[in-house]
């Protein structure tokens, strides 16, 4: 019995002797992690480190055996150790694994929205749905990023001291030709697609991707939903008018049939109006998509949208005095875009695309009559993926053929153009911390019978998580605007030429962003209106920064972002005599947007404050150019939506008051021909309301 | 030649048995771990004593389920939306890992279920469109491949909890699932005690709470 009690105690002693205690430290380079996993491997001898990133465990285990330490967010460590000591002691150091957050990103002259928070969006697509003032016009909430400035009397954004034809909308890649319902003289219009037509949107307002051309300033990119998730109706009763969409979703497929008619008239009514209308402006839509996924990683898009606008209104004449002139606008508009998406393999995808625009105008003054035709049509192929784990390319080519023609009375005008385009991109990753972007892109354009090629270039160093730096060149051309292309033989492109730098600091809830600019025109086309030549000796420059701090911490369930802007900017073209500042330029903008949602109303409330510096306008009794500023621009709006449900429907109450002080703003002044009268270029009213209700049904309740 | 083949077989049958004790001395241990955390820190080592089970017992999904749920629960416990994403994600890829193993379909449809409509909770406003259907979609499967599983119940009921009312939730419409869930709880025999069995406490204090 003794005797095998020894052996016991022998066997429990050797087993004692046995075991090894490690003990250490698990750190990332910089800081200690908490919750990382240290063991030996194929055993279950280990232990986590605590807050003070410390582990400790003991193990039988002898000899020569692999220690593995594993923490999220962390490359896996392995490691030979000799458990022959008794005591280990370890100070180990893991590597950071790339991810979302931490990995450098081409930041230089881009915003961009999506559905993601992951992707560390700066807005949401959401935000741009909801801001005050914007009614889910993509264009308003873009309107108040730094850099793009607030359009109000004319269609279009107007970014960075460039004109609004310098910014390009495209729709899955592929242009919108006329992304505005209406053009009218001196008359704001809105976006013709909704905020919610899209997954993400991208605005770039400089130095962007060789991918996009044609825009001398910025590009707006709007990337379309993939399929719907259920079928529902949706129902949507306003004081502009009548919304009603239907969506179906099937298997691998959905589709969506939408019609809608606005008429302004009920909210023209009870809000005074500045114009005076003899039919208010009204509009009928008829749209629809359907999309189809055509295998686990394919897609099909089929997109159409057709709109009739019309509008026809009064205006007091500045001459002769005391007569007034009709002014009479039916527009109708097309749009349709197809897209196929599909990758080739693991690394490489396909995108091919095709989009039609067809536009046709009427527009009378008096018993003038002046018809506009414009068809175009643009096909593009490309693919993007993966050269090695550090080479990113992009490779493309687009065709577009334009034809547009123009009939005043009995004189008529047209062109046709034909331009093609290639690009090359690159993305290379140094390391996680650094990419550089390296393209070029090439256009030739059949009517200017010009071919250019414009490099673009892009550096961006992350630090680390929180801080970003970035440095942008590129060179753009443009065709110019369609009057002169109508008009004007051996003109050339325009030319712009952009550099950015760019200062990022993100935290999950802050984020702060600074870009400084310079832009060089050249190339801009002058008209001399007394001989009807063109030519392309115009010039000029905008440089400035811009300023973007957005803050959802500090006012608990609050959400603000406030943009700065400063600009200086000169040009001579079209018809200007010297270098002046443009009417279309702002020295300071500023926008505070806020937003907050109340659970206890269930309701969420949004304000947006706009201010911007006074601009130019043409004073023919002054004795410089363009050197008479307005009174500075301000505008307050607000809106709530409140979220209930009918009879168990999802449905928003919405509520919104454009320039709630009814602010007198003037974005202008048009002058008689002798100098002697003017009047000012206002906004349409004061004051715009605007209430609504929007149900949704749906055939899949979610919860039941 | 007997007796040594006699003694293989004995050392081998030793060897798995003390295997096995092993691996159940571990899950035992982890599910004790498990119910002893407060902290995220607690829920993170108990993960990681799930994940070095899961190392040594390679093709055995229970460690690996363990350890993502663990995930998921210590995820509800950081409050930083970045590591609460990372750690969702975590369990997310975990469970996926054994989609393809013998784990029961109703009880992997939960637990996928679970995870997104915490993904969700991380963002509700961007996430939840797009999400909320897929995540119910899981669900009602898991509840019809096994109509006697409380847990895709429970996982319902206290989401539609959650929810407000204009979005389709509420109390009224959480009671009957919970109600359900809770009756399910009571007779769950669990065939083996490392099986699938969270929930029952929660689901009957959230059923009280309808009352």
């Amino acid at each position: 019995m003794k005797k095998y009690l020894t052996i016991i105690i022998l066997f429990l002693t050797v087993q004692a002797n046995a075991q090894s205690s490690l003990k250490g430290k698990v750190n990332s380079g910089k800081e200690l992690l908490v919750g990382a996993n240290v063991f030996i491997k194929n055993t279950y001898d280990g232990g986590s480190t605590n807050s003070n990133g410390e582990f400790k465990f003991s193990t039988t285990e002898k000899g020569v055996v692999v220690l593995v330490v594993t923490c999220i967010g962390y490359e896996l460590y392995e490691k030979q150790i000799d458990l022959n000591a008794k005591e280990i002691t370890l100070n180990i150091s893991l590597i950071e694994k790339p991810n979302e957050l931490n990995t450098v990103t081409i930041t230089a002259g881009t915003f961009e929205s999506g559905a993601d928070i992951k992707k560390a969006m700066i807005l949401s697509s959401l935000d741009i749905a909801t801001t005050a003032g914007a009614e889910a016009d993509i264009y308003s909430a873009i309107q108040t990023l730094p850099g793009a400035q607030a359009a109000n009397q004319e269609e279009g954004l107007f970014v960075r001291g460039g004109a609004a034809s310098e910014t390009k909308t495209l729709f899955d890649g592929l242009w919108v030709q006329k992304p505005f319902m209406n053009d009218m003289p001196n008359v704001s219009q809105r976006g013709r697609f909704s905020a919610f037509e899209f997954k993400g949107t991208t605005f770039s307002s400089g130095a962007y991707s060789a991918q996009y051309g044609q825009a001398l300033s910025s590009v707006l990119i709007l990337d379309s939903k993939d399929l719907a998730d259920n079928t529902t109706s949706d129902i949507g009763v306003m004081t502009a008018g009548l919304t009603a969409g239907y969506t179906k979703r099937f298997k691998n497929s959905s589709m969506n049939v939408n019609a809608s008619y606005f008429n302004l008239k009920p909210s023209n009514t009870v809000v005074p109006q500045n114009l005076d209308w003899l039919e208010d402006p009204n509009s009928i839509s008829l749209g629809g998509n359907y999309r189809v996924k055509t295998s686990q990683t394919g897609i099909l898009k089929i997109f159409n949208s057709t709109t009739q606008n019309k509008m026809k209104l009064r205006r007091e004449n500045l001459d002769p005095i005391n007569t007034k002139m009709l002014i009479d606008n039916d527009d109708r508009t097309s749009y349709t875009n197809i897209t196929y998406q599909e990758y080739l393999n693991d690394d490489w995808k396909l995108n091919i695309g095709y989009a039609m625009n067809l536009q046709e105008n009427v527009f009378k003054l008096d018993t003038n009559v002046l018809n506009r035709n414009d068809y175009l049509h643009q096909a593009r192929i490309g693919v993007n993926g993966y050269i090695n784990k550090k080479l990113q390319a992009k490779f493309g080519v687009e065709s577009l053929n334009q034809w547009k023609e123009e009939k005043y009375n009995n004189f008529r005008n047209r062109f046709e153009e034909k331009l093609s385009a290639g690009y090359a991109e690159f993305d290379y990753y140094f390391t996680y911390k650094v990419v550089l972007r390296a393209g070029a892109r090439a256009e030739y354009s059949q009517k200017l019978n010009q071919f250019a090629i414009v490099p673009r270039i892009s550096v961006a160093y992350k630090q680390n998580k929180l801080h970003q730096y970035s440095v942008a060149y590129g060179q753009f051309v443009q065709s110019p605007v369609d009057g002169y292309m109508m008009l004007a033989n051996n003109i050339k492109f325009e030319q712009a030429e952009h550099y950015l730098a760019n200062y990022q600091f993100q935290t999950e809830k802050y984020i702060l962003r600074v870009e400084a600019y310079r832009k060089n025109y050249t190339d801009l086309v002058r008209e001399n209106s007394i001989n009807n030549t063109y030519t392309n000796n115009g010039n000029g420059y905008a440089q400035g920064f811009d300023i973007f701090w957005r803050d959802r911490k500090t006012i608990k369930r609050g959400d603000y972002w406030i943009s700065y802007s400063y600009l200086d900017t000169k040009r001579i073209f079209r018809d200007y005599p010297t270098l002046a500042r443009p009417t279309f330029a702002a020295t300071h903008t500023f926008n505070i947007v806020y937003k907050e949602y109340i659970p206890k109303i269930q309701t969420q409330i949004a304000a947006t404050y706009t201010f911007a510096s006074g601009r130019t306008y043409r004073n023919p009794n002054a004795t410089e150019f363009l050197s008479n500023y307005t009174k500075a621009y301000h505008n307050l709006s607000i809106n709530a939506s409140y979220l209930t449900s009918i009879k168990s429907h999802f449905t928003v109450l919405f509520l919104s008051i454009g320039n709630v002080f009814g602010i007198e703003n003037e974005f202008g002044y048009e002058y008689s021909n002798d100098g002697s009268r003017r009047r000012a270029i206002e906004p349409n009213a004061p004051r715009s309301i605007f209430i609504g209700i929007f149900i949704s049904i749906g055939d899949d309740n979610v919860l039941n | 030649m007997k007796k040594l083949v006699l003694l293989i077989c004995l050392v081998l049958s030793v060897g798995t048995t003390m295997a096995q004790s092993n691996f159940e001395k571990g899950m035992t241990k982890g599910i004790e771990m498990l119910k002893a955390s407060k902290t995220a820190e607690d829920f993170v080592a108990t993960a990681n004593h799930f994940e070095r089970i899961a190392s040594v017992e390679n093709n055995n999904w229970v460690p690996v389920y363990w350890n993502a749920y663990t995930y998921l629960i210590a995820g509800m416990n950081v409050k930083k939306e970045s590591q609460q994403d990372e750690m969702y994600d975590k369990a997310m890829s975990l469970l996926e890992s054994i989609e393809n193993s013998k784990i029961e379909r109703s009880e992997y449809l939960t637990l996928k279920g679970y995870i997104m409509l915490m993904k969700i909770s991380v963002s509700p406003m961007s996430r939840a469109p797009q999400g909320t259907p897929a995540a119910m979609g899981l669900l009602t499967e898991a509840q019809n491949v096994n109509p006697k599983n409380p847990r895709p119940f429970y996982v319902m009921g206290q989401n539609t909890f959650y929810t407000p009312s204009f979005f389709g939730g509420g109390k009224d419409k959480a009671k009957p699932l919970l109600a359900n869930a809770v009756e399910l709880y009571k007779v769950e025999s669990p065939s083996d005690s490392f099986m699938p069995k969270w929930g029952r406490g929660r689901a009957e204090s959230l059923l009280k709470e309808c009352e």
